[in-house]
């Protein structure tokens, strides 16, 4: 079975080394990174399962994280930490594609969460069943329906 | 007399568009409904929005209440969602439309199905009215916000407000995206069995495109009996 790796984006160092501690025993590779620029380097190497990121950081916010990453043709999973009052920012990340948001200061449902992320991410390049067999197995199903 | 949003899960109105579906499965999700109605009924704010939205599209009272019911059942019916995630799913259903009065709001007074008509761009801009009005609520979480932001993208592309495609839209909103879709043709068809309607609407090969194969296929296993399974 392939090992799974979490990138761990904040720039807050304290919170950084508590969530790696949280997760430890749920991805088998945890990187953190309190510089957003140096985690973009991280996911240029494209080895990353499921991310973890901020939405707000100096230098650069969260979505520009994400963006960036797009950019780079990777569709790795995002779980985003959210405050309150980052209107602008949600309406903004919802274009780019988020698994999740955790809500501070709470981080309630992280680990599951994160579960889903590492799972997707897993599967990041797996070709998805075309309309047609979707179509055919919705037959199937119907079929048992009865009239 | 229509649905009372904040009373839907004492109302029999709701209960002709879940002919088929198990009696165990109806009382679970009333529970959780009646729960979520509740957090609505305690919140000034919310109950505001909710009674702005009734008496500007009085309609669109059903669709809130029996969406919320197939939003439990399908979410139940998925492995990947927990239980915190079936309670955000159903209380974006019952909060799903309350940008819909913002949207209209400069624009003279028509029916649901007008409105959708004839001021398209206007219809378009709920989603992003809903997440704004909600946007101050702190107990209101932000994935509650998303769902009803990204409730009408669809998996094909070709949704709204952002167009984005399956890979990219919030996952429980796929969820409330295929419910939406199907609650509307249920509630256009009274006379039909919801069964009958979901053959219709799966056959329906562009209209099902718009929608994630998995939850599609929660919703069918819904109306399958039990033995058949």
């Amino acid at each position: 079975m392939r090992k799974t790796t979490l990138l761990i984006i904040d720039d807050e160092k304290v919170l950084l080394e508590n969530v790696a501690e949280l997760l430890a025993g749920i991805a088998d590779n945890i990187v953190t990174c309190d510089n957003p620029f140096k985690a973009i380097e991280v996911l240029k190497e494209g080895h990353v399962h499921c991310v973890i990121c901020d939405i707000f950081m100096p230098g650069m916010n969260g979505v520009e994280v994400i963006k960036k990453t797009r950019e780079l043709k990777n569709e790795v999973p995002f779980i985003f930490y959210t405050g309150h009052g980052n209107k602008d920012l949600m309406l903004e990340v919802a274009k780019y594609g988020a698994l999740d948001f955790i809500d501070k200061p709470n981080m309630d449902g992280l680990e599951h969460a994160v579960v889903q992320g590492l799972k997707l991410g897993l599967e990041q390049g797996k070709q998805p069943p075309d309309v047609e067999s979707d179509l055919k197995d919705y037959r199937k199903l119907l079929a048992k329906l009865g009239d | 007399m229509s649905v009372n949003i904040l009373n839907i899960s004492n109302s029999e109105e709701v209960k002709p568009f879940l002919l088929g579906i198990s009696s165990n499965l109806l009382q679970e999700a009333s529970k959780r409904v009646e729960f979520n109605s509740f957090i609505v009924a305690r919140s000034t704010v919310l109950t505001a929005l909710v009674h702005n939205l009734s008496q500007a599209f009085p309609e669109r009272k059903s669709a809130t209440a029996v969406s919320a019911f197939y939003a439990f059942l399908v979410a139940k019916n998925l492995d990947w969602v927990n239980t915190q995630t079936i309670d955000q799913i159903i209380l974006a259903a019952l909060l799903q439309d309350i940008g819909l009065p913002k949207a209209r709001e400069k624009l003279p007074p028509a029916s649901f199905e007008q409105f959708v008509l004839q001021h398209p761009e206007a219809f378009r801009s709920h989603p992003k009215e809903g997440l704004l009005l909600l946007q101050n609520i702190e107990h209101i979480p932000e994935r509650v916000r998303q769902i009803i932001y990204q409730h009408h993208e669809y998996c094909n592309g070709l949704g709204f407000p952002n167009g984005i495609s399956a890979m990219r839209i919030y996952p429980p909103a796929k969820i409330l995206s295929l419910v939406s879709g199907f609650v509307d043709d249920v509630l256009q068809n009274p006379n039909e069995r919801p069964a009958n309607t979901l053959k219709k609407f799966v056959s329906d090969r562009e209209k099902v495109s718009r929608y994630d194969a998995d939850c599609v296929r929660a919703l069918i296993k819904l109306f399958i009996p039990e033995k058949s399974r």
